[in-house]
């Protein structure tokens, strides 16, 4: 799937503390590397770049990463992606929708529905991370619901999801397929 | 007048059921120690040797010859045999059914020999005794001939380490005090009956 | 927590997988809060004791060399019909990553109960390969030859139930609750590939109990272990450790894993002195029977005064007694102690965990001894035996077996 990219300037400071931060949060000091298996760090989009260095795709990542991805196995219908979202940057960043080749994505979250009650439904307004703040999308909250597979997800895979920021950002990262029980939660009747 | 026990004075009663005690305890032990077929009591002993313990022969043996109570478990039965120089005499013991026989060479000196074994019984118990015989064959520098004595029960129990185990000699004697015990009791309890007026 | 990064509430660690923060950082926090104490107040736990951490990734796996925790459980698998080498490869990974993340004491991706994550008491989870694993995975010509089901042995009353097994994971900490969250993660990762064959769960002393170094004692109240060749010797890593330069060897071990249950009742009718003959060791010092102390040499020809041996000739001692480092075999062994029957006859025994680079040079021997002579055996009945693999340790960012399958 392509997805676009535009630079802007950034300033060095931003820079600079955006790939301190990046450093430490990507743990125990293991590279960040898009292609290979290992599930625990974020992807850069579509490049091997070393964390915090500028260059194209760089920008978007550097200000949202996403940690410990992960979607939940399953023979096909629907299914769930979770992950930590981590905005370094001083400016609010809004994920406005997701997308994978083999299923389409909604944003997911606890809502109050028009008589009051909570349930899960699309979530208005997309994902919003506060500047130096975090989103978690974890079983029973926020989550990426992949609402219909193409082909059956596998315990152990990985498949490559893509967030779309409000400016048109993409930021691309794998998740690995776990086995998984819950977060089978009722829909608003819309969903149904 | 018929004198019941109880009516008998404190120090009388005291000693009667002493006494009483004793013969159930005497009476339980023995009943213990004779109770057959109980694996645990089931320990394989020496039943006979040839050489004898303690004897002097005066002719060299060809081979030492143990019988045991029970089937031996050739995996699990040492023979030895130490000369008077203390090193050891003899090949492997072979065994058959109850029986472990040594190999003696030809050239054996005179002098004091100890025969040792450790074997298992059925139950797994190792058991383990030893004893001694001479030999004195005439012509050599040697103590005096005697007759050689015939093949008699040994007691191996004799020279034991403390770790030996099996029904021993011990336990046989336990067994004659408890029911000598019994008998005493039993007779003493008769008298006393008899001394009703 | 610095200026510069991100809030993290406490509801986004606890309730989900996902760890926002450096892993140790949020665990020391959360530490403190689950044990209610402040580690160094004096009134709170060994605070270091849960926290320890036994290094996931390396050359070799860790829980051979490692120190035995007190807590064990050997939990081995069935491979699912079909599953092959690309199917091995995602739970080898799945597997791997649950591995590494508990291991430092994080909760695993999708942990449902991540509270207990977070005290790893030098937790180990080390993975074996049985034969059907290295035919799932189309390498048969990877197996190392002895890592087969062993000959029969006269001894062998051997289950079903406790035999064989295509993976193994031995799970081992200081702490039980450590090593049931992980089972419980693992166990779940692994079910879309396999079943539970059998799992094994035993026990050691306590940590803080006993020394360490020093030898423990086995059911029987014998002290069990004095011969193993000690880590970080190269009589160690003589015995342990394979050096075939195939990625897929060097640095890995096999395992016999065999249950031996113990005949107590039949124990308890030996006298003190009797037990110290079949063994050929003191109960007390575990010195043997010619020696004072316990790591004494045994002297096999020193006599009694009426000529028989001091240590007999089928002393559990003397029939397994190896010379040469590499003969020598790595005992790390677990007690189990299952409910006793009704009439209260003992289910205990030893979870006899052995170790070494060659089961054809090093282990067949000593058992073959021991199987045609060893009083022990009067008391002792193999019940179960499975042998395994012990994989190449693995690189952070790599998984367990990748060279295997690869």
């Amino acid at each position: 799937m392509s997805y676009s990219l535009r630079r802007r300037r950034v300033p060095m400071a931003v820079t600079a503390a955006a790939a301190a931060l990046l450093l430490g949060l990507a743990g125990c000091g293991s590279p960040d590397s898009p292609a290979t298996a290992d599930p625990s760090t974020s992807a850069a989009p579509g490049t091997s770049a070393a964390p915090g260095t500028e260059q194209a795709g760089g920008d978007a990542a550097s200000v949202l990463t996403v940690h410990d991805p992960w979607v939940k196995a399953a023979e096909g219908g629907m299914t769930a992606a979770f992950g930590a979202l981590t905005n370094s940057g001083d400016v609010p960043v809004t994920v406005v929708s997701a997308s994978t080749d083999i299923s389409p994505v909604e944003l997911h979250g606890t809502s109050a529905g028009h008589d009051g009650a909570m349930s899960m439904s699309q979530k208005e307004g997309g994902f919003v991370i506060e500047p130096n703040n975090g989103l978690a999308l974890e079983p029973g909250g926020d989550h990426l619901m992949l609402m219909e597979l193409s082909r059956p997800i596998r315990a152990g895979e990985e498949i490559v999801i893509t967030l779309t920021l409000a400016d048109g950002r993409t930021v691309e990262f794998t998740a690995v397929a776990k086995p998984f029980a819950g977060a089978q939660e009722s829909y608003a009747p819309s969903h149904g | 007048m018929t004198v019941a026990p109880s009516s008998l004075p404190a120090s009388g009663r005291a000693v009667a059921g002493r006494a009483a005690r004793l013969v159930a305890a005497a009476l339980a032990a023995a009943l213990l120690l004779v109770a057959p077929a109980a694996p645990a009591w089931a320990h394989n002993s020496l039943k006979s040797a040839t050489p004898a313990a303690d004897t002097t022969l005066t002719g060299a043996p060809q081979e030492v010859v143990l019988e045991f109570m029970s089937s031996l478990n050739p995996q699990y039965t040492t023979v030895t045999v130490t000369g008077p120089d203390q090193q050891q005499v003899g090949a492997a013991p072979e065994v058959s059914g109850a029986r472990a026989t040594v190999a003696l060479g030809d050239t054996l000196a005179n002098g004091a020999y100890t025969v040792a074994y450790r074997v298992v019984s059925s139950d797994g118990h190792p058991v383990q005794g030893s004893y001694a015989f001479t030999l004195a064959v005439p012509g050599a520098a040697a103590p005096p001939a005697t007759s050689a004595q015939p093949t008699t029960a040994p007691t191996p129990e004799a020279e034991l380490t403390a770790d030996s185990t099996g029904v021993s000699g011990v336990t046989i004697a336990a067994i004659v005090i408890a029911l000598l015990l019994l008998a005493s009791a039993i007779v003493f309890f008769w008298l006393r009956s008899r001394r009703t007026p | 927590m610095s200026a510069d990064r991100p809030a993290v509430s406490r509801r986004r660690l606890l309730t989900g997988g996902a760890l926002v923060a450096g892993g140790a950082l949020a665990a020391g926090s959360a530490v403190a809060a689950a044990t209610g104490g402040r580690p160094g107040t004096g009134t709170g736990p060994v605070a270091h004791y849960g926290t320890d951490v036994e290094p996931f990734h390396g050359e070799r796996q860790a829980g051979v060399a490692t120190i035995a925790q007190a807590y064990a459980s050997f939990v081995a698998f069935t491979l699912r019909p079909g599953t092959d080498r690309e199917t091995l490869a995602r739970m080898l990974r799945l597997l791997s990553d649950d591995a590494a993340r508990l291991t430092r004491g994080e909760p695993a991706l999708a942990d449902t109960e991540a509270e207990l994550a977070l005290l790893p008491a030098r937790l180990t989870v080390t993975f074996g390969f049985g034969p059907g694993f290295y035919t799932a995975a189309g390498r048969d010509d990877r197996r190392p030859e002895s890592v087969a089901p062993l000959p029969a042995f006269a001894i062998d009353r051997l289950e079903p139930a406790w035999s064989g097994g295509d993976l193994l994971l031995q799970i081992c900490a200081d702490d039980a609750m450590t090593v049931a969250h992980a089972q419980r993660v693992l166990v779940k990762d692994a079910r879309p590939f396999a079943t539970v064959r059998w799992v094994q769960q035993g026990f050691r002393r306590g940590r803080g109990i006993t020394d360490p170094t020093q030898t423990q004692h086995n059911l029987f109240g014998q002290l069990d272990g004095t011969a193993n060749p000690a880590a970080g010797t190269p009589a160690f890593d003589t015995a342990v450790w394979r050096t075939e330069p195939e990625p897929w060897l060097y640095g890995s071990t096999t395992l016999v894993l065999r249950r031996i249950r113990m005949d107590l009742e039949g124990w308890d009718l030996l006298g003190r002195t009797e037990r110290e003959l079949v063994v050929g060791r003191r109960l007390d010092t575990g010195a043997p029977l010619t020696g004072t102390s316990e790591h004494d040499e045994p002297d096999f020809a020193a006599r009694h005064a009426n000529g028989l041996t001091v240590i007999p000739d089928f002393a559990h001692l003397t029939r397994a007694r190896v010379g040469e480092d590499n003969q020598k075999i790595l005992r790390r062994t677990y007690n189990y102690d299952a409910a006793p029957a009704a009439d209260g006859t003992a289910d205990s025994g030893l979870i006899f965990a052995s170790y070494q680079a060659d089961i054809a040079r090093q282990f067949l021997p000593i058992q073959q001894r021991l199987a045609e002579a060893d009083l022990l055996n009067e008391w002792t009945v193999p019940i179960g035996s499975a042998v395994f693999a012990i994989a190449p340790g693995c690189r952070t960012g790599d998984w367990i077996g990748r060279q295997l399958l690869e």
